[in-house]
């Protein structure tokens, strides 16, 4: 009689072990799914046609065959294609050395074959500069040596998301120009930045 | 002694077994008759045994707080999921989500939790893409770049849980890198009691993310020296999903 009361705990005992995976206890679950960090995008574009752009345009404004009192005008789209409003948006202007290699051999004796960055930089000027169809005056009736060393000239308004608008700008070459600057080429880059604040 | 013949002893026994008859009759006789009229001191009380299972009841809410405009929040409920959404995330912003988690039921529990934390930068923009070292490790930068603050409390209802917070993840004065959130959000048990007690606990999880962004060193953590300086557009497109099941157990 013991043993068969000892060897049905054992039983018991086993059967409890081996179901204790099994057993459920009370339990409640709650899921909260779908919490989303999503940065934002600022994402400026340049263009020469009126259209949503990224990334960067080139030959905006192309003046060949120059001559003193001759002018060029362009326009320069720029579009915001990111989630983020540009409450800040401005431009700057840089340019490289001149290039002389173009200058006729007969042209001699000038003050700027010694200092090719001087004085051609200085005979090509802004006339009209427009952003959103507002004169930008800070940046207007400047040579390119003045509009470097303006540094961010701002665009008013900023440029709201999904926004576009024209820049646009008229270049001038100065009456006072001499031969010195005949064949003369300069490369000049605007820079648009547009931040969040 | 007497000595009887048999017969007299047969007799004697019959004589003995009647009387015993006779007697056992009157004691029954007098017995069942005086059954009306008997009063015992008596007092009769009942019980019953009523069996009631317990009840384990947990019941989340979501609240968050960020930019204006900017995220949204589900707050779900019981078997109901809440959540919070944040869009459009700038340097120098920040923001935060709340679980308060309550055992309604009757009987206590242990809250554990299963996260998934996820990263995604699909769709990368020309800006984000001009980065040094975007997009490191594939799933974008935000496991890196993002400041995350994980605190929990418990007590006996939401501003008491919040009045006992202590960091689990970063501190007071420094955060840590998302991507350490999940390991610590699945290492969770906390005891809930029953209703009644101290059966609140609170999640917040701050986020932030550096005007001047920077990259949390191998520590895992920002402020600590080893940071890395990154371009502030290193974060552009980038995003982070945060998936939570909270789960009270009676058992464990």
């Amino acid at each position: 009689m013991k043993k068969i009361l000892g060897l049905s705990i054992a039983a018991i005992l086993i059967i409890a072990m081996v179901g204790g995976g099994t057993w459920a206890y009370f339990n409640d679950t709650e899921t909260s799914t779908g919490n989303t960090l999503i940065a934002g995008t600022l994402d400026l574009g340049l263009s020469n046609a009126d259209e949503m752009a990224t990334g960067n345009t080139t030959a905006t404004w192309a003046a060949e065959g120059w001559a003193p009192g001759a002018t060029e005008n362009g326009t320069l789209y720029i579009s915001n294609s990111g989630s983020i409003a540009m409450t800040t948006l401005t431009a700057s202007f840089d340019y490289s050395a001149v290039d002389t290699s173009g200058r006729p051999t007969t042209i001699t004796g000038s003050p700027w074959t010694t200092d090719p960055t001087d004085l051609f930089d200085k005979m090509i000027r802004t006339t009209t500069v427009k952003w959103q169809g507002a004169s930008v005056g800070a940046a207007e009736n400047k040579t390119l040596a003045e509009l470097k060393a303006l540094g961010d000239i701002t665009l008013p308004g900023g440029l709201a998301i999904g926004g576009k608008g024209p820049l646009f700008i008229e270049f001038a070459f100065d009456t006072a120009a001499t031969n010195g600057c005949q064949g003369n080429t300069v490369d000049v880059t605007v820079t648009v930045t547009g931040t969040q604040q | 002694m007497k000595i009887q013949s048999p017969a007299t002893l047969k007799e004697t026994e019959k004589s003995v077994k009647k009387i015993i008859a006779l007697t056992i009759a009157f004691l029954l006789a007098t017995g069942m008759a005086a059954t009306g009229v008997w009063a015992y001191f008596t007092d009769t009380e009942t019980t019953g045994a009523v069996i009631t299972a317990g009840t384990l009841d947990l019941v989340p809410a979501v609240s968050g707080s960020g930019t204006a405009g900017k995220y949204t929040v589900a707050g779900g409920g019981n078997q109901a999921n809440g959540n919070a959404v944040f869009t459009k995330i700038l340097p120098g912003e920040s923001g935060s989500i709340t679980w308060v988690l309550v055992n309604n039921g009757s009987v206590p529990g242990t809250l554990t939790i299963d996260s998934a934390v996820t990263f995604s930068d699909v769709s990368q923009n020309i800006v984000e893409n001009a980065v040094s070292g975007n997009n490191d490790g594939g799933n974008g930068d935000l496991d890196d770049c993002m400041s995350i603050k994980l605190q929990r409390g418990t007590g006996t209802d939401q501003a008491n849980a919040e009045a006992n917070l202590v960091y689990l993840l970063g501190s007071s004065g420094a955060g840590a890198a998302l991507s350490g959130l999940e390991a610590v959000l699945n290492g969770q048990s906390v005891a809930m009691t029953a209703s009644g007690g101290s059966d609140t606990v609170v999640y917040i999880i701050t986020w932030s993310v550096a005007t001047d962004i920077k990259r949390a060193g191998s520590d895992g953590s920002f402020g600590t020296g080893d940071d890395i300086n990154v371009n502030e557009n290193i974060i552009q497109t980038d995003s982070a999903q945060i998936g939570i099941t909270f789960t009270l157990n009676s058992g464990n």
